[in-house]
């Protein structure tokens, strides 16, 4: 065996055991110019490059238009719903970052190299500068949709919104690697925080006020708003001074983390990465699912003792209660439709925004559905006849999704009086049946199909099987409930309720036994 | 004395796995842990690796609070946990490279890689990357990493893992050498030849048995039910 490189020496270290730790760049430039040895770069960079300059030709084609859009006559009413966008989106990153750290490495940087006397701030400002990039184009997303919404009277405004936008996104992000550095329970503070702002989305979704100006001490979620009121402008030199402090207070304190607060994003990382790397999301969300029981204290009771099919039910609802959690996710994507329906008015986004909600809601409850269907063997134990247990599993995501289209329907209608009002929950709740079929068809897809041809493009080969793996659940969940978003198309309800009654009741029993089927022939 | 701790109780959630661990290990000494599944031998390694914080007690490496961020702390201890971790686009002897890269400058006398290589048969595989290794090739390589390191302190968890005899041998020959050079090695395993080597003390997490011998110290443990 042979070493490849001698380890350079450091006379200013020489006496081995001193204090003072290495500089990181003589071995990052190591591991560097070795990766570039071992895989080719000429395809990397040509995939690099050509997807910068689309991503410039998009933006080239969409900024100005959106930057130079009429501004409209301001809404007062629409205030608190745009506000609580922001809430819900901040709500959700912040979600992320708890999850991931949000400053994290790979197990291998983890275990070999922040582990020895290394500049641990220089290792970690890539992983920080990342996290705030990440957080910047966030908060521009953000200060975007606020300048498609209410619009801009001219381009330095919409500038102006996008750029408060970036400064609260940044702050954000500063202030969660800060809040890393300072505290073994910095993901339980983000998380905490994270409920906090849903909670408060939820109040500003219900409230029926009209707000003149979104003050800017409400908080990085409100800045872009702030800024489109045409208010004084110093607060905003303030924000940008305040986040860019923060983003250097985040550096600076990065020699200050623990390994112990960047492991658990570590392994998260490492799932999800396994997820990319083989373009199976599926394998990364069975691990994540692992990780997620594997690290939690279980609580809310033991199996019901009911027997047969009846055992399996119980077992659903025995997780069900276990993950508290879940139904808080539950109760945020409630918030969305209506968001969208006040925001945007009827049409395609709002039917897009209720059927991503509705399976963002139901999947966490088909976990056990997914299990059946990726490890045979435990079906096998179970020993019950195909059709008997899919529909034993889908009686817990039925129930959720009635009661979450009921939910949802009737948000919608409080917040979108009409003459056919009424009919929303009835629409929603009848939706219910088609929306479960879809979310545990997605959960029952298995892998990705990598067999599946390939289409050539410009860009280079498109494999089309993470495609389909990404299309199977929706298709059915599409399908089932399309009387739902014809009505959330055309803002007319009542007339949906009956074809969507016959489409759910005969798309879920047709789901049950032709997925059944399927079982019993593996 | 280099590593002490005082009083130690490890466990989650502020269930404790054992209580009020007091044990010392000095310069040249073996300690090898022993203890039922779950009895918290591992958790005990992340504690003296400051990679998991006590729920209560102190552990101490020559007279210092054990802390990662400290980079003296860092250039002291070498710790194989949880199996090992790796680099895919980098070959084992790579991997030895740049393991002895980030830890200049090295002393005088350390291991070299050829020392590694020839102690646990690393050539057949130098040049492959871990993803085509076997489980017992990828363990015989992550050994002689944590041990391509200049440290005063090993801590090894179940090194034998997925090792043949002769792999089990060679780990027995380089933990003793270790020991022999002047440093410390805590040692958990569930191998008896392993835990068996010369002048070794043990410690049993799951009774109230010292560590080995009498010492200058007085080790002491009170294990507690529940596993992780």
């Amino acid at each position: 065996m042979s070493v490849v490189r001698a380890a350079p020496a450091d006379p200013a270290a020489s006496d081995g055991w001193n204090g003072r730790a290495n500089p990181a760049g003589p071995a990052r430039r190591w591991l560097r110019q070795r990766r570039r040895e071992h895989r080719g770069q000429v395809g990397n960079l040509y995939f690099l490059s050509l997807s910068v300059l689309v991503g410039i030709a998009v933006a080239a084609g969409t900024l100005p238009r959106l930057l130079s859009g009429p501004g409209r006559v301001a809404d007062p009413t629409a205030a608190p719903p745009l506000l609580a966008v922001g809430l819900l989106g901040y709500a959700l990153a912040l979600t992320c970052a708890a999850r991931f750290g949000p400053i994290t490495a790979t197990p291998a940087t983890l275990a070999w190299w922040l582990a020895g006397p290394v500049d641990r701030r220089a290792l970690l400002l890539p992983g920080a500068a990342m996290v705030l990039s990440v957080a910047a184009v966030v908060g521009a997303l953000h200060g975007a949709f606020v300048v498609t919404v209410i619009g801009a009277a001219e381009q330095t405004a919409a500038a102006l919104m996008v750029g408060a936008g970036i400064a609260g996104g940044v702050l954000t992000g500063a202030l969660a690697v800060v809040v890393q550095t300072l505290t073994d329970t910095s993901a339980a503070v983000l998380e905490r925080v994270a409920v906090l702002l849903g909670a408060v989305a939820a109040v500003l979704t219900m409230v029926r006020t009209s707000v003149p100006a979104v003050p800017a001490w409400v908080g990085p979620w409100g800045w872009p708003q702030a800024a489109g009121d045409g208010q004084d402008g110093a607060w905003l030199l303030w924000a940008v001074a305040m986040a860019l402090v923060l983003a250097a207070v985040a550096g600076w304190r990065l020699d200050r983390l623990p390994l112990r607060r960047l492991a658990a994003g570590s392994t998260l990382g490492a799932i999800v990465g396994v997820g990319l790397v083989t373009v199976d999301p599926g394998i990364a969300s069975r691990a994540a699912e692992e990780r997620r029981w594997a690290t939690r204290p279980l609580k809310g009771g033991g199996l019901p003792r009911i027997t047969g099919p009846r055992a399996v039910v119980g077992h659903d609802l025995v997780v069900a209660r276990r993950s508290p959690e879940h139904l808080l996710v539950a109760g945020a994507t409630l918030l969305l439709p209506t968001l969208l329906g006040v925001l945007t008015g009827w049409g395609i986004a709002l039917a897009a925004g209720w059927l991503l909600s509705g399976l963002a809601a139901v999947a966490p409850s088909t976990v056990n559905a997914r299990r059946d269907r990726d490890l045979p063997a435990l079906r096998r134990l179970l020993n019950l006849p195909g059709p008997a247990l899919v529909g034993a599993r889908s009686v817990l995501p039925t129930v959720l999704a009635v009661a979450w289209g009921a939910g949802a329907g009737a948000l919608l209608m409080a917040r979108t009086p009409g003459a056919e009002s009424w009919a929303w929950p009835v629409l929603g709740a009848a939706a219910g049946p088609g929306l479960a079929a879809g979310a545990l068809r997605a959960a029952r897809r298995g892998a990705v199909r990598h067999e599946l041809p390939p289409i050539v493009t410009p860009m280079g080969v498109l494999p089309t099987g993470p495609l389909h793996w990404t299309a199977t659940g929706y298709d059915i969940a599409i399908l089932f409930t399309t009387p739902t978003l014809a009505a959330l198309i055309t803002g007319a309800p009542a007339a949906m309720i009956l074809p969507q009654v016959i489409i759910s009741v005969a798309g879920v029993v047709t789901f049950v036994l032709l997925a059944g089927r399927v079982d019993r022939s593996r | 004395m280099l590593l002490e701790s005082r009083d130690l109780s490890v466990g989650y959630r502020g269930k404790p796995l054992f209580e009020a661990l007091r044990m010392d290990v000095d310069f040249g000494e073996v300690l090898v842990v022993t203890g039922r599944n779950g009895s918290g031998k591992s958790s005990l390694l992340r504690c003296l690796a400051g990679q998991q914080r006590p729920l209560a007690g102190a552990v101490t490496l020559e007279g210092e609070p054990a802390d990662d961020r400290q980079p003296r702390f860092r250039r002291s201890v070498a710790a194989l946990l949880d199996g090992g971790a790796w680099y895919p686009n980098l070959t084992a002897a790579e991997h030895l490279s740049f393991v002895q890269l980030v830890n200049a400058p090295m002393p005088d006398g350390w291991f070299t890689a050829a020392d590694l290589a020839a102690a646990l048969a690393l050539d057949g595989f130098a040049n492959t990357v871990p993803g085509q290794l076997s489980s017992g090739q990828r363990q015989r390589l992550a050994v002689a990493m944590a041990l391509a390191r200049p440290s005063r302190l090993l801590l090894l968890d179940e090194p034998e893992r997925h090792l043949d005899e002769p792999g089990r041998d060679g780990v027995g020959r380089l933990v003793t050498e270790y020991a022999d050079r002047g440093g410390a090695v805590v040692l958990v395993t569930h191998d008896a030849s392993l835990a068996a080597g010369p002048g070794r003390r043990t410690l049993a997490l799951d009774r109230d048995a010292g560590a080995g011998p009498a010492g200058t110290s007085e080790q002491r443990t009170r294990p507690r039910g529940g596993a992780r």
